[in-house]
């Protein structure tokens, strides 16, 4: 039995559902296990994990799990809920769902280290060490609350072209800064906060490695073939089967401008979004190595 | 140079700051409980390193000079509210700001108490759990459900000696699971819950800091000492010696999570066993230094000055 959690309409869940299913596999979406109406009963102690979960009628132990792929740290419908208490509730199911996940002796794509799993949307710079490790680029960035070392960025790299960006840390949104009111603005945003400059950067070309395998997008330059050795040294050395990583070319080359542990469906066409989702079903179906089986040796090795 | 990160308004870090002080060691305070207010940084990341500067009131530090860090992030009641800021902006912000210097703490190549990243596994208390009962201190036995029926099965299968706390990273108050509450276990199935077989015997703080390890008897006739007062009962500490194969696993343990200083949370049965329920990344320490009389801080400010010292040694030229 093959567990893939997430929503029911995610479609890398259907997709690896679909083809579990054409190897004549069986694969369950679930996308709440740890809440009603699945049951849940996990038994921990100082030898032993044994679990069992309801989904439907019949319970699923963890020695019939063969293989689970996570899209998703839980999810609880807020109707009903007062805030705090959801909060609370949301903290308690995402901090079972990773203990558990970590006691499956099953593969896990991916098996979530506790600071990717509680930080999935941490920006670049959280990531500039590791990738500084594995030699992978990243775009130049800057924080500062100081206004003229913020116009002094613009100028780090006089290409014409090569403006500053202004993208808050914790949100989704950036600001191209190309004229002297921008410029205003930003100060204005210094005096509340330091703020995060980036420069503008070329067309997002996005990889998702699966395992060992490095699977473009549309439209990828050639220089990133370069790059698939360190890539795959990333995801390793991070601790996932399965991510994605963005890259663009700004003045200074060819840079990693976004890390996504969840990696985003849109971003491949047709033939990527096969090969990577045969990946995926190669991991899960992997021959496990008994002399590791435990996935406390795993989780010894993976801490970062 | 010593960067302490903290606000000053919190005991510990006031503490830490006056240890400093006493020892003769010179640190600079990044005080988060006005942060950013008062203080210029400019951090600049690029594929050479990391560069730039956190400047305060009559005070400039350029990035590499910062030799060892101590972080203690305050929550919203230690911290000055942002002026002329919406109130529900103003968690965003602090989101901000410490999104920032977490990002800078990472990737700065200096002792740290602690990288964020290594603390992470306090907020799953059975991922820790996993990892813990591989270093010789063991794991109550412990039911994680959303099952009503398996939940009353637990309690029977314990006589009743069951106490429930929380899974996550937040805090919550341990307590004995009463016959009154079982009326209530139909609520787990709207999330799971932690139960776990009431383990006797006495709590024993650990702290451990770098390679010394300072351990703490409790003595308290409540399940969750740190709460006592609530219940009018006392609390009474002591310093002790740990068995040395504890001792060892409690610093292998540290040093595996990449902490430089825990709390770790034991319970020793009268058989001489050792349970362990938590490893806390950023511990309250001044409470037991204050009752045990343990020099915690003395400790800590050594070794936030010891791992300048081996830094600046490393850049000697050989």
């Amino acid at each position: 039995m093959y567990l893939l959690l997430g929503d029911y309409r995610d479609p890398w869940c259907l997709s690896v559902y679909t083809m579990l299913k054409a190897r004549s596999l069986e694969g369950r979406i679930i996308s709440s296990p740890l809440v009603y109406p699945s049951r849940f009963v996990w038994h921990l102690n100082n030898e032993q994990s044994e679990s069992q979960l309801w989904d439907a009628e019949l319970p699923i132990f963890d020695n019939q799990i063969t293989g689970v792929f996570v899209r998703s740290t839980s999810w609880i419908d807020s109707n009903g809920w007062e805030p705090a208490d959801l909060a609370y509730t949301l903290a308690e199911t995402q901090a079972a769902l990773l203990g558990w996940l970590w006691s499956l002796p099953c593969p896990v794509v991916n098996r979530y280290p506790a600071a990717i799993w509680y930080r999935p949307n941490a920006p670049l710079l959280s990531w500039q060490p590791l990738l500084r490790r594995c030699s992978l680029p990243a775009s130049e960035s800057l924080i500062t609350n100081v206004e003229h070392e913020a116009r002094a960025f613009e100028h780090v790299s006089p290409t014409e072209g090569n403006s500053a960006v202004y993208k808050p840390l914790t949100g989704n949104v950036c600001y191209l800064l190309t004229s002297e009111e921008d410029w205003t603005g930003l100060a204005a945003v210094q005096r509340y906060t330091p703020v995060c400059l980036t420069h503008a950067h070329g067309e997002a070309q996005f990889v998702c490695v699966v395992g060992e395998r490095v699977v473009k997008g549309s439209q990828v330059s050639s220089e990133i073939t370069l790059l698939e050795p360190a890539l795959r040294y990333f995801a390793k050395t991070i601790g996932l089967d399965f991510v994605e990583l963005a890259l663009a070319f700004t003045s200074k080359g060819l840079g990693v401008i976004a890390v996504e542990p969840y990696p985003c469906f849109d971003h491949f066409e047709e033939s990527a979004r096969h090969e990577i989702i045969e990946g995926i079903v190669d991991l899960l179906t992997a021959e496990i190595d008994y002399s590791h089986k435990d996935a406390v040796h795993l989780l010894k090795r993976s801490l970062l | 140079m010593i960067l302490v990160c903290g606000g000053l308004a919190d005991t510990v870090t006031e503490l830490v700051c006056a240890r400093l002080a006493d020892c003769g060691y010179p640190y600079r305070l990044l005080d988060l409980g006005c942060y950013p207010s008062g203080f210029r940084i400019k951090w600049h990341w690029q594929d050479s390193g990391l560069s730039g500067y956190i400047a305060g009131p009559d005070w400039k530090l350029d990035l590499s000079e910062i030799t060892a860090v101590y972080t203690r992030y305050p929550g919203p009641e230690g911290r000055m509210l942002p002026p002329n800021i919406a109130s529900e902006f103003v968690p965003l912000m602090y989101f901000e700001y410490d999104t920032g210097l977490m990002a800078l703490f990472e990737d700065l190549p200096c002792l740290m108490v602690n990288r964020h990243g290594g603390g992470m596994s306090n907020n799953s208390k059975t991922y820790q759990a996993l990892l813990v009962r591989q270093y010789g201190l063991l794991t109550p036995p412990t039911l994680v459900t959303n099952d009503p029926i398996a939940a009353r099965r637990f309690y029977e299968d314990n006589q009743g000696e069951v106490i429930y706390k929380s899974l996550s990273g937040i805090r919550s108050i341990v307590r004995r699971l009463e016959p009154e509450q079982l009326k209530r276990l139909g609520l787990l199935q709207n999330g799971p819950a932690q139960l776990q077989a009431f383990i006797p015997g006495e709590n024993v703080r650990v702290h451990t800091v770098g390679d010394q390890i300072f351990a703490t008897r409790v003595h308290s006739e409540v399940v969750d000492y740190r709460y006592a007062n609530r219940e009018g009962r006392a609390v009474a500490m002591e310093s002790m010696i740990l068995p040395s194969a504890i001792a060892e696993s409690c610093l292998r343990l540290a040093q595996k999570l990449n902490l430089a200083m825990t709390g770790i949370d034991l319970k020793e049965t009268p058989k001489g066993d050792y349970y362990c329920f938590e490893v806390n990344p950023s511990p309250g320490f001044l409470y037991y230094e204050k009752y045990s009389g343990q020099p915690i801080s003395t400790a800590l400010a050594n070794l936030l000055h010891n791992g300048a010292m081996k830094l600046n040694e490393s850049k000697l030229p050989t």
